[in-house]
Order: structure tokens, then C-alpha cells, then sequence
């Protein structure tokens, strides 16, 4: 896949002394939804953070439209258009709804336009609109990951990680995100997703790959990592 | 807006005037205030906008003195006390990398040690020099030392305010709120927290300096007393920081007690600032500025 928009090469990260990526390579196709899943501890919350660099890669490297961005810090990764929304959410609690997307356009990339793209989130998610003067801590888990996407959005990314975003939400919550993924694809955004919810995932994703133990066992396109055996019997349970 | 610059503006007439009173006594007075103001406003740019709390600036103040105390006599004054800031700066980039790294408790015992290590390594190092203390001879006079007191109160009021609002400001406070949280909206972490490290040294150190002329010698005991740096936190929590007026508050409510206090009761100076600390922390988190804001309740 030489015209992928993010390519890891044998990437080797982790905690310290503790490994958890040995050698994972994978690719991301440009406007498309790319999954990864797999069980809790696999290590796809290690990918999302090495990939958005919050943690070094310590060894292979990684591609971005092109370039080798293995040595740049977060805020550099998210000035090209590369963006994480964490997993946990971690809204910046005590400010306002408003404050927080104001945030989001705080990288160079983001700062013409923030206005404007702050009334298209508030178009997207017209909840975050009525709460705009609340503060985000305050909020549902569901609204807090909302507001979490809309201020990923705000840096204005060309490809945007969601980590684990329906973990802890109630189904009809879970529902409004995968929603919210399909129509973030529409919008001609790259997505990649990691979830625990195969079933869902893989029904929007156009690409997925399994993690297990800090590798990338399989890879396909979602269809027919939904009917793969291996697959439906570890994490579909039939 | 309006509100929040009122009290500054109170502040900066009220020192415009005090000259013109000849008494040296209040321009004494004046000049301690200046000098805690000056120190509280820098320390609120690393401590309360990153909430990483700093119990060591001391070691800025203490190194601007002596600084200050090496070029005495070599350097024209106005340069010597730019060099004490300059010193001061430097040394906290070079000190924050590592230092930074960690937060929470760990990081104020970290800088309370550090300045404490600076102090004993000056101490040594004047020991080998053969220098107990030094004199500094032709010190400017009291109205001199006033005016330049004055103008770093100034000049770290309005450098606290205008950071807080500026981009810089906004990526502090968004690193406080949640330093992880904050990467992954592009705000540069570790360049942010050593720029506010290194602004707030650099006016402590010439305040230092400035007050080792006052006292016309330098004694690294003195001039690194932790006392110095637990002052300016307990400004700060008495004042508030979540504004710029918090630190004039707070710093013009222990001059005042002090004097009133310390001429008369010297004994109960320490058990008050004791009791004040205690009682702010519990029932006034937000301080005094919190109370004029009408909003004394806890901090969120």
C-alpha cells in the first residue's frame, strides 16, 4: 500500500522498561475507516498514543502523508493534521464546552478557521450548542465524548484517532458515535478507530486489523474480518 | 475587564504617590510591598497558571542577590540587576528539564530541595572564597531602590495579566487542567512549562538583588532563606491567584500585618501567618480576590 496516509514500520513502543509493541506494522488507507481491535491489554490504546506521539516510538518508524514523523513531538504531529482523541475522554473538566473547543484550535494549523468550525461542530452535535456555558466536567459520559471528538475537530485533522470512544457509554450513546464515525467518513476524514466493540466496528470500518499482544495478527477489510472465524469466535462469540 | 484592572490601577496610583509623601518609612514600606508583589505575580505565571506549585523560588531570589553581590562594584548597578534576572532565567531552563518531570507533591519537594542544595553550594563556594558575607558599599538610596521596585511590581502585574491572556496563557492553563489532554490538542507541554519556569524566575532574581542593596550585604543564609519562598505561597493563597489581583492583595495584606505585627509582637507574627495559611486553605480557597469576586466558594 504505497498510497497510504499512515504507514507504521516494525514500530517498537512502551512504558519504560515494559514492551508493549514489539515490531507492529500497519497502514491506514487515506479517507477511510480503519479499525483495530481486540482485547483489553492487546495494546491498541499503545498504538493510538505512539501514533499521536505521546509516547516515543523506540524503534521502526512512521509515515504521515509522506513523511517520516518518528522523531516529532505531539504538537507537531497534530500541526500536520494528525489528531487523538484519548481514550477516557479527558475533557479539560472545570472549563466550559465553549472553552474546550476554543482549545482544540490552538495549534497553528487550526487557528484561521476556528470560528467558523466551531459552528459546524456545534451543527454536528447540537447538544454541545444548548451546553456550551456548562462546564465539561459537569457533563454525561456520552456528552463529555462528544465534546471530546468536537475538540478534536477543532485542530481541523486529516486523519482523527478515536481511542476506544464508546467505552463506558450506554448502547443508545454507543449508537450516536458509530453514527458520528460514519458521518466524520462522509466528511472525507481518515478515521482510525480502536474498540472493544467488534461487532459495530467492524459494520462501519472499511479496514480492520486485530491486535493481539502488541501485533497485528490480521488484517482485511471489515466484512470479511466480521465473517472470519478466528474472529467471530474470540470476539463475536459464536 | 474593567473590574479586574481597577485594583492594579488602584495599586499603581497609589505607588506613583507615596514618593511624594518624603516619609521614608511608608517608601520603606512601599518597597517591601513592591518587592512581594513583584515575587507573587511571577510565581502565579509558573504555579498557579500550570499548577505545578514551586516552594523554592528562593533559589531565583537568592541567586539574583548574589549575583548582584559578584558584580557589585564591577558592573554599573542597572547592569548588574539585569544580569540577576538573566541568571536567574538561565538557570531555570537549565534546571527544568529534569525538574519539570515530575508534578504534584514531587515537585514541590523537588524545588524546596533544589533551592536548598543552591543555597549550601553557595555557602561552600563563599567558604573557599574566604567570604563570609559581603558588603556592598555606595548603595543607592532608599527612593532609587523604591522607583525600580516599583516598576518590576509593574511589569510583572501587567506580564500576568497580559500572559493569562494571550495564547501562552490559554496553553498553561489547558496543561493544568490535564497535561495529557492537552498534548493531543497541540499545546507543546514541555516548551510551555519551561517558558513559564523560566518567566517566572527571571523578575525574582532581580528582586533579589535589588533587596541585597537594600540591606547594603549579601549572606547566602539570607538571601536563600526558604522563609522567602513559603512567604510568597502564602501571599498567593491568602490573595488568590486565579487573577492578577490576587497576588496584590495578598501581598499588601501581609506587608501591613507585618508591620503592624512585627514591630509590636514579633513572637506572634509566624503562630498568625501559621493560623491565616490554615484557615484560608480550608474555608477561602480562592482568597481574598475570590471574596471580592463574590465567589469565595471552593475552588472547582
Amino acid at each position: 500500500m504505497t498510497d497510504a496516509l499512515l504507514t507504521l514500520e516494525n514500530v517498537a513502543a512502551g512504558y519504560g522498561q515494559v514492551r508493549i509493541l514489539r515490531a507492529l506494522s500497519l497502514s491506514v488507507a487515506p479517507g477511510a475507516v480503519t479499525a483495530l481491535i481486540g482485547g483489553n491489554g492487546a495494546g491498541k490504546t499503545t498504538v493510538m498514543r505512539t501514533i499521536a506521539g505521546a509516547i516515543g516510538a523506540q524503534a521502526g518508524r512512521l509515515l504521515f502523508g509522506g513523511q517520516d514523523i518518528t522523531a516529532w513531538p505531539a504538537h507537531r504531529r497534530v500541526d500536520a493534521g494528525l489528531v487523538l482523541v484519548p481514550e477516557g475522554r479527558l475533557v479539560f473538566p472545570t472549563m466550559t464546552v465553549e472553552e474546550n473547543l476554543r482549545l482544540g484550535a490552538i495549534a497553528r494549523r487550526a487557528r484561521g478557521s476556528a470560528r467558523t468550525r466551531r459552528d459546524e461542530i456545534y451543527d454536528m452535535f447540537p447538544r454541545l450548542r444548548e451546553r456550551r456555558d456548562q462546564r465539561a466536567g459537569t457533563m454525561s459520559g456520552g456528552e463529555q465524548q462528544m465534546l471530546a471528538i468536537g475538540r478534536g475537530l477543532m485542530a481541523d485533522p486529516t486523519m482523527i484517532l478515536l481511542d476506544e470512544p464508546t467505552l463506558g457509554l450506554a448502547p443508545v450513546m454507543a449508537n450516536e458515535i458509530f453514527a458520528i464515525v460514519r458521518d466524520l467518513r462522509a466528511r472525507g476524514l481518515t478515521v482510525l478507530i480502536a474498540e472493544q466493540d467488534v461487532r459495530q466496528t467492524l459494520a462501519v470500518a472499511d479496514h480492520g486489523h486485530v491486535v493481539e499482544n502488541g501485533d497485528v495478527v490480521l488484517s482485511g477489510p471489515g466484512t470479511s474480518l466480521a465473517a472470519d472465524e478466528r474472529v467471530r469466535e474470540a470476539y463475536l462469540g459464536l | 475587564m474593567i473590574r479586574s484592572l481597577a485594583l492594579p490601577i488602584l495599586f499603581g496610583l497609589a505607588g506613583l504617590v507615596l514618593p511624594f509623601t518624603g516619609s521614608s518609612y511608608l517608601i520603606g514600606v512601599g518597597f517591601a510591598l513592591c518587592c512581594s508583589i513583584a515575587l507573587v505575580q511571577s510565581w502565579t505565571v509558573l504555579s498557579a497558571m500550570t499548577g505545578y506549585v514551586s516552594l523554592g523560588h528562593a533559589v531565583f531570589y537568592g541567586l539574583g542577590a548574589y549575583v548582584v553581590a559578584l558584580s557589585w562594584g564591577a558592573l554599573p548597578m542597572p547592569v548588574g540587576l539585569l544580569l540577576a534576572g538573566g541568571v536567574a532565567g538561565v538557570f531555570a531552563l537549565l534546571v527544568g528539564m529534569p525538574v519539570l518531570r515530575v508534578r504534584g507533591p514531587y515537585f514541590v519537594i523537588l524545588t524546596f530541595g533544589l533551592a536548598e542544595l543552591v543555597k549550601y553550594l553557595v555557602i561552600i563556594l563563599e567558604s573557599e572564597l574566604g567570604s563570609f558575607s559581603r558588603l556592598m558599599f555606595g548603595a543607592p538610596d532608599l527612593g532609587v531602590l523604591y522607583a525600580i521596585a516599583f516598576a518590576l511590581a509593574a511589569i510583572a502585574t501587567a506580564g500576568a495579566l497580559l500572559i493569562r491572556r494571550s495564547r501562552l496563557g490559554r496553553g498553561l492553563l489547558a496543561l493544568r487542567e490535564n497535561e495529557e489532554a492537552a498534548e493531543t490538542v497541540g499545546v507543546p507541554v514541555v516548551r510551555l512549562k519551561l517558558v513559564a519556569f523560566a518567566l517566572s524566575a527571571v523578575i525574582p532574581g532581580v528582586v533579589g538583588g535589588l533587596a541585597a542593596m537594600r540591606t547594603t550585604y549579601f549572606e547566602p543564609m539570607q538571601a536563600f532563606d526558604p522563609t522567602v519562598s513559603f512567604t510568597i505561597v502564602t501571599m498567593a493563597v491568602v490573595g488568590g491567584s486565579d487573577d492578577a489581583r490576587g497576588p496584590l492583595l495578598g501581598a499588601a495584606f501581609f506587608t501591613i500585618l507585618s508591620e503592624v505585627l512585627w514591630a509590636r509582637l514579633p513572637q506572634v507574627y509566624m503562630v498568625v501567618l501559621g493560623l491565616l495559611l490554615i484557615l484560608f486553605v480550608l474555608f477561602i480557597p480562592r482568597g481574598l480576590a475570590g471574596i471580592f469576586a463574590g465567589r469565595p466558594g471552593k475552588a472547582a
